[in-house]
């Protein structure tokens, strides 16, 4: 038997949209690569692309991070493409930057992906998402956001889902990851543990299930 | 003057190196002609005990002729390098009862050929089991024209489905989406056909039956159970994603285990060992991720093996498969949206063995090929990347994505039929349980005995790279030429 070959690296990829700031959180494509490369043998690309929404490049990303601090609106052309990429198997990651649930981000956003794909859902903390690599058994980890009162001053007890044939289309999350992980790399040897564990579930996941 | 000694040893290992060439030389179809021990078949009423007794008759001449060596009997696990070939000439396809007598002596040691000496003309319809409860089954005919051009034709209550002529004795395959009662039929069509129109009509009633059970909403949990699952060797990545997806969507139980670190990996379903009577087809999608040894022994059970896209990168599955590649081809930029979607994708083209049915070509390249091995089969296809297929073609790209995979995995996926003979000798614990029995006499020989040999060909030989005869002709030979060469240099004569 051959030595096992892969041919196409991952690529993380970070939406780029009309409206709001999409690169609010420029850190966080290096510091999941870092952690990918670091926990996993997957092949990854040493560098993230942006990808406009309205774009069908973005058809050769299935999975796709979203995030931003202003209010969302999608151009009819950025929510047709990003309905038929998730219609066709891709997989969107939206992070509210704020941390609050009375923020506008959150607001706009909630409403633009029901528009596109369907109202969220609570996803339950058992979901294999929470043990594709890593095991989190009380469900999505905190931030250090969450525990020291910014934004809307609550611990979400778990993360909100669309899903399409059984798998996660769009992962919403109010907890701010985009904070948590927006530092670079280098600096993780000063953590006593890698807040960016999660950031390898949602990737294996995404490119196993 | 040269001592006598020297030369007779002299003329001796002359004489023999010379006999040695002369046997080595001696016509090799002569020798394997005379290696034969011939048998007929002439009509299917002959009784097995008929065949026993001339595999008897011919053996005995042998031991009588001291051409087989009474110490190396095959029951002792000796040498088979004396015995004969026994050679089979059939003009009828030989009935279950001689099948077994046959392949029992294969078995048994005594290596046997057939010639194919029948004018059969094949039809059958195979019905593969649609993975979803309520999914149409997919059905296949096949057929065997014979020498002459014929029309295959596959027809519903509807009227024809697919058809295909052919010109030469080969076999074709016709797929259909129904849920109804099928016929195939098989027409000599060509002018110069001696018998005229030759039809043979058969409409399988189990095959159609199950058609219906798998259309069927409370009949479908229980077909399903019948269903093989799918098991994937992949690596972790958008293709092994996206073709888990399109299997899964299709109806198909997946399962799998992907490697995402040294020390972890990420399971679907259910893994476990190969084997057909949980797996009815083993995917490959990578290469270094699976076992040729492995996915052998589960076609040679009679379990269908998918080798797709980076797999074909492995030597060792393409010299399971018996394909070579021929070149790579670079996707063609916006094809993915045109109406020849395949070529978007990157491709191998392949170089099909023999015996194999050519699914897909690119004019002349082949890239997508099945080929029947022992009962199971082999699909190879060539196309890398499908996903971006689904992904970045047009809005009915995934249906098309969902559809071709699913197809390929019908296309080998060792399925039950429901075939009453089967199922006995699946309830008797049967080890023929896989073969086709009796619904397909002549499937069956091939599948048991091999593909029969042209009536010209040599018998082949149990492995023995020299006769003994002929080793001890080198052997006298080297000997008194070394004697010859030590007598002189021990008078000191250079």
């Amino acid at each position: 038997m051959t030595r096992a070959h892969a041919s196409e690296p991952f690529v993380f990829a970070t939406a780029q949209y009309d409206s709001g700031d999409w690169d609010s959180a420029p850190m966080v494509p290096a510091n999941v690569i870092d952690a990918v490369a670091r926990y996993t043998s997957l092949p990854v690309a040493p560098q993230g692309v942006i990808v406009p929404l309205a774009s069908e490049a973005l058809y050769q990303y299935p999975l796709v991070y979203l995030t931003g601090h202003l209010p969302v609106r999608f151009t009819e052309k950025e929510a047709s493409v990003l309905r038929r990429y998730l219609q066709r198997g891709g997989m969107l990651f939206v992070d509210d930057h704020n941390h609050d649930v009375d923020g506008a981000f959150h607001k706009t956003a909630r409403e633009e992906i029901t528009r596109v794909a369907g109202p969220l859902a609570p996803l339950p903390n058992t979901h294999v998402l929470y043990r594709s690599f890593f095991v989190f058994d009380n469900g999505p980890p905190t931030t250090s956001h969450e525990m020291n009162g910014w934004g809307d001053n609550l611990v979400h007890e778990h993360l909100d889902a669309v899903l399409i044939g059984g798998r996660i289309a769009v992962l919403y999350s109010s907890k701010d990851y985009s904070s948590e992980w927006s530092y670079h790399p280098d600096n993780k040897r000063f953590q006593s543990v890698d807040n960016t564990k999660f950031a390898v579930n949602l990737v294996v996941y995404a490119l196993t299930r | 003057m040269t001592p006598i000694s020297e030369r007779v040893a002299r003329t001796v290992g002359v004489l023999s190196l010379l006999l040695a060439v002369a046997v080595s030389l001696w016509p090799s179809a002569e020798r394997d002609a005379a290696r034969r021990m011939v048998m007929r078949l002439d009509h299917v009423e002959m009784p097995a005990d008929s065949v026993v007794q001339q595999l008897r008759v011919g053996i005995t001449q042998w031991a009588v002729n001291g051409q087989v060596r009474p110490s190396t009997p095959p029951s002792t696990g000796g040498s088979f390098t004396d015995w004969p070939t026994a050679s089979l000439i059939a003009t009828v396809v030989p009935p279950a009862d001689i099948r077994d007598v046959l392949v029992a002596t294969r078995d048994a040691g005594l290596p046997i050929v057939w010639t194919d000496s029948t004018t059969v003309r094949d039809v059958a319809i195979d019905a593969t089991r649609a993975p979803s409860p309520g999914a149409a089954a997919l059905l296949a005919a096949s057929g065997r024209t014979g020498d002459s051009a014929s029309t295959l034709v596959l027809r519903d209550a509807g009227g024809t489905l697919d058809s295909v002529t052919s010109r030469r004795p080969a076999v074709r395959v016709l797929a259909a989406q129904t849920r109804g009662t099928v016929h195939a039929t098989l027409r000599a069509s060509s002018a110069n056909a001696r018998e005229g129109a030759k039809r043979a009509d058969r409409t399988r009633a189990l095959a159609v039956a199950t058609a219906a059970a798998l259309v069927s909403d409370t009949a479908g949990a229980a077909d399903r159970s019948t269903v093989g699952r799918v098991r994937l060797y992949a690596l972790p990545g958008w293709e092994s994603k996206f073709v888990t997806v399109a299997l899964e969507e299709a109806g198909w139980h997946v399962d799998g285990a992907l490697t995402v670190s040294p020390t972890s990996q990420v399971t679907l379903g259910a893994p476990l060992t190969l084997d057909t009577a949980r797996y009815a087809v083993s995917v490959v999608l990578d290469s270094g991720v699976a076992t040729a040894r492995d996915l052998q022994r589960f076609v040679a059970q009679g379990g269908g093996v998918v080798l797709a896209g980076d797999a074909l990168r492995d030597a060792s599955l393409r010299t399971f498969a018996a394909l070579r590649i021929e070149d790579e081809r670079p996707p063609v930029a916006g094809a993915l949206l045109t109406d020849q979607p395949l070529r978007g994708l990157a491709a191998f083209h392949l170089l099909p063995p023999a015996q194999s049915v050519v699914l897909q070509r690119e004019n002349a390249d082949a890239t997508v090929i099945v080929a029947r091995r022992g009962v199971g089969r082999i699909l190879a296809s060539g196309y890398r990347a499908t996903w971006r297929w689904r992904m970045e073609g047009t809005d009915d790209g995934a249906d098309a994505h969902r559809r071709w995979w699913s197809t390929r995995m019908s296309a080998v996926a060792s399925a039950p039929t429901g075939d009453a003979a089967s199922s006995r000798a699946s309830q008797s614990g049967d080890s023929r349980a896989g073969w086709p029995g009796d619904a397909a006499p002549r499937a069956d020989l091939i599948a048991r005995l091999g593909l029969p040999v042209a009536a010209n060909a040599p018998a082949p030989r149990a492995s023995s790279p020299l006769r003994p005869s002929l080793a001890l002709l080198y052997l006298v030979a080297c000997a008194a030429l070394l004697t010859e060469w030590a007598l002189r240099r021990m008078r000191g004569a250079r």
